[in-house]
């Protein structure tokens, strides 16, 4: 059990950033935005890149996070400059960030990273992995607070409006366009920084890496938001809630899936799992959260 | 709904979100613990990240090579455990695999070897299969913990087929897949094969099986051969790219037997399944010498099986020369 609490808090410290960044998008200037498996596989190639290219993790955790927030540009320019629709505009730039990802790991599907190398450093071996736990706490406790205090300065402000009321913010002689874009970027510069953990932790960049993350960033924070609104935290939907929600929704979205994976390795489940049905697992809970909410509600969660 | 379908319907609005989620957390463990043998049996999970076909057929040798060890259901518990390419969440398998603490984990695939490396303690014991370069998957080269099975496509003996096939061939034409790990290391090994038969190689990538197909019409006609080697994609496309070179009446030399059973002339073929049993083999030396796995030897695994396609030769109008008949070939004479 404590093996099994340190593997779903590792996840929801790693994963749980890139669902705050989710939340930035899909809440704060409400962009359905699908960039999220691109900007994770991105980030993990660059990543691998930069610490293969001898960057030390530091300069490879700075890569990681700027390509992540290009993508998030380029997903807001195809939308704002080009017209493309708003849920096209993240599938395509996903496209590109697989093939410069490919790129990035030089050719190669899967590319082994030193452990030693990381910020994970000495921390080889796996369940010495109260290490790793601890920073990868470390890193969500740090962006955690940073967005939390950026929402809140004045740039935090027009971002929230520009979500809420885009009309307040050009009326403010501020474009709404330009404040949407950094917010895509701000977003997915914390998707790739969260696969620059989690590439950290495998210890390998493969490229088959990020698909479906965008699912489980969504399931994390609609599981968060909808937990933090049951326990009576008003929705979530005070600043500090909504950056909470989304790690929280991150634990309690991987304690289901490790508790459900770990009973199919003991043989507790009267059933064989199929590969797939875990991923069943990630879509039913969206939906059920999305279903439970009254209609009222329903409206303003948009644009889920 | 949920909650409704569970007949829970009358509970207050609020309490059902957070009943139905404990509900499905305290089910699982709770509906087995009561059902858990205490006996002695020996406990091997499998870690593979995808179903793939050819990791799939070294899982069915593993289990038949256990089976034949006489592992049965009676006397060891064995796991499977298929990420389904949830290639961000593989560490997280292989940490609640290595915490359910089994006697032997086996890791299919590069990427689950190295998940499986980076989450076991230093005391548990790996088998690796199917993993074509050990030492690219950071596999250390004397781990205590550690030893496996590596796939070698034998290039060398393929290439030397086709030129014994074709003597006269002096273009050959390959399709590889830049994304798939097996297909780079390929066909960096198999270049300087033909090079020094002083036969020039035309390499097309493709990474989708229409990609294969198209390239293959392109190469069809051009050169005297299409040869392709370890790559999933190429393969996986074989009928399409059979067809397309027939047409042309150029033949086409595999690696794979499926490759040839999907109409390829002909291969020198790693059988995955027997790969498989070589790891059951290891598996079953671990549990019963109760050694670190690190001290019984690895195993590479070369290509080696002659496989021909009667019917493909047929539709080239192509006799096979008496020399390889001889060498005991495994004939297949399905239509692609």
């Amino acid at each position: 059990v404590p093996d099994l609490l340190i593997n779903v808090l590792l996840q929801a410290f790693s994963f749980g950033i890139g669902a705050i960044g989710a939340m930035i998008a899909f809440r704060i200037v409400r962009y359905p935005d699908l960039t999220a498996d691109g900007s994770f596989m991105l980030g993990s190639g660059s990543f691998a890149f930069a610490l293969l290219e001898g960057w030390g993790w530091g300069g490879a955790l700075l890569l990681a996070t700027a390509t992540g927030a290009a993508a998030g540009l380029f997903t807001a320019f195809l939308s704002a400059r080009l017209g493309v629709t708003r849920l096209l505009s993240g599938i395509l730039t996903t496209m590109i960030a697989y093939a410069l990802a490919f790129r990035l790991l030089g050719g190669m599907p899967n590319v082994g990273l030193e452990l030693h190398a990381t910020m994970f450093g000495v921390a080889t071996g796996g369940f010495a992995a109260g290490h790793m736990l601890a920073v990868s706490a470390l890193f969500a406790g740090v962006i955690a607070i940073a967005v939390r205090q950026l929402l809140r300065s004045e740039v935090g402000l027009l971002l929230r409006a520009t979500g809420g009321n885009p009309a307040l913010v050009s009326e403010l002689d501020r474009s709404p366009h330009a404040y949407r874009a950094m917010g895509l970027a701000l977003a997915n510069a914390l998707v790739a920084l969260s696969a620059a953990l989690v590439s950290a932790q495998q210890g390998f960049v493969d490229l088959n890496l990020g698909v479906g993350v965008v699912i489980t960033l969504i399931a994390a924070l609609v599981l968060g938001e909808e937990l933090l609104r049951r326990s009576g935290a008003r929705g979530g939907r005070k600043v500090t809630g909504r950056v909470v929600a989304p790690v929280a929704g991150a634990g309690l979205y991987f304690l289901l899936y490790f508790v459900i994976l770990r009973a199919s390795i003991e043989g507790w489940l009267p059933l064989t799992l199929a590969p797939t049905d875990l991923k069943l697992l990630s879509a039913s809970l969206v939906i059920a959260v999305i279903a439970l909410r009254s209609r009222k509600d329903r409206e303003e969660v948009f644009p889920l | 709904m949920l909650v409704k379908m569970l007949g829970l319907g009358k509970l207050p609005k609020r309490a059902t979100f957070a009943a139905s989620l404990s509900l499905l957390v305290a089910a699982m463990p709770l509906s087995g613990c009561s059902e858990k043998p205490q006996t002695e049996k020996a406990r091997v999970v499998i870690l593979t990240p995808l179903p793939f076909d050819i990791l799939d057929q070294s899982i069915a040798g593993l289990k038949e090579g256990l089976a034949k060890a006489g592992y049965g259901s009676a006397n060891l518990e064995l796991r499977e455990v298929n990420a389904g390419g949830q290639m961000q969440l593989l560490s997280g398998y292989a940490r609640e695999i290595a915490a359910s603490r089994p006697d032997v984990i086996v890791s299919v695939s590069t990427p689950a070897t190295e998940a499986v490396l980076g989450a076991a303690r230093a005391d548990q014991n790996i088998v690796f299969s199917t993993v074509t370069d050990p030492a690219k998957a950071k596999v250390p080269p004397r781990a205590g913990n550690v030893t496996g099975v590596s796939d070698v496509v034998n290039y060398q003996a393929n290439v030397d087929l086709l030129q014994e096939l074709f003597p006269q061939a002096r273009r050959v034409g390959t399709i590889y897949n830049p994304s798939d790990d097996a297909a780079v290391h390929g066909i960096a090994k198999v270049k300087p094969i033909f090079a020094a038969k002083g036969i020039e190689l035309v390499v097309i990538a493709a990474s989708s099986s229409n990609e294969a197909v198209s390239a293959a019409r392109t190469l069809a006609g051009k050169v005297d051969a299409i040869y392709v080697g370890s790559d999933s994609n190429a393969a996986a496309a074989m009928p399409g790219i059979v067809s397309v070179a027939l047409a042309k009446r150029t033949p086409v030399i595999a690696s794979d037997a499926g490759s040839v059973r999907n109409g390829a002339l002909a291969a020198v073929s790693v059988d995955y399944k027997a790969l498989g049993r070589a790891g059951a083999d290891l598996v079953v030396r671990v549990l019963r010498s109760g050694k670190p796995a690190g001290e019984i030897p690895r195993v590479a695994f070369v290509g080696s099986d002659l496989v021909l396609n009667a019917e493909t030769a047929r539709r080239l109008g192509y006799a096979f020369p008496a020399p390889v008949l001889t060498r005991k070939p495994q004939i297949v004479r399905q239509k692609s």
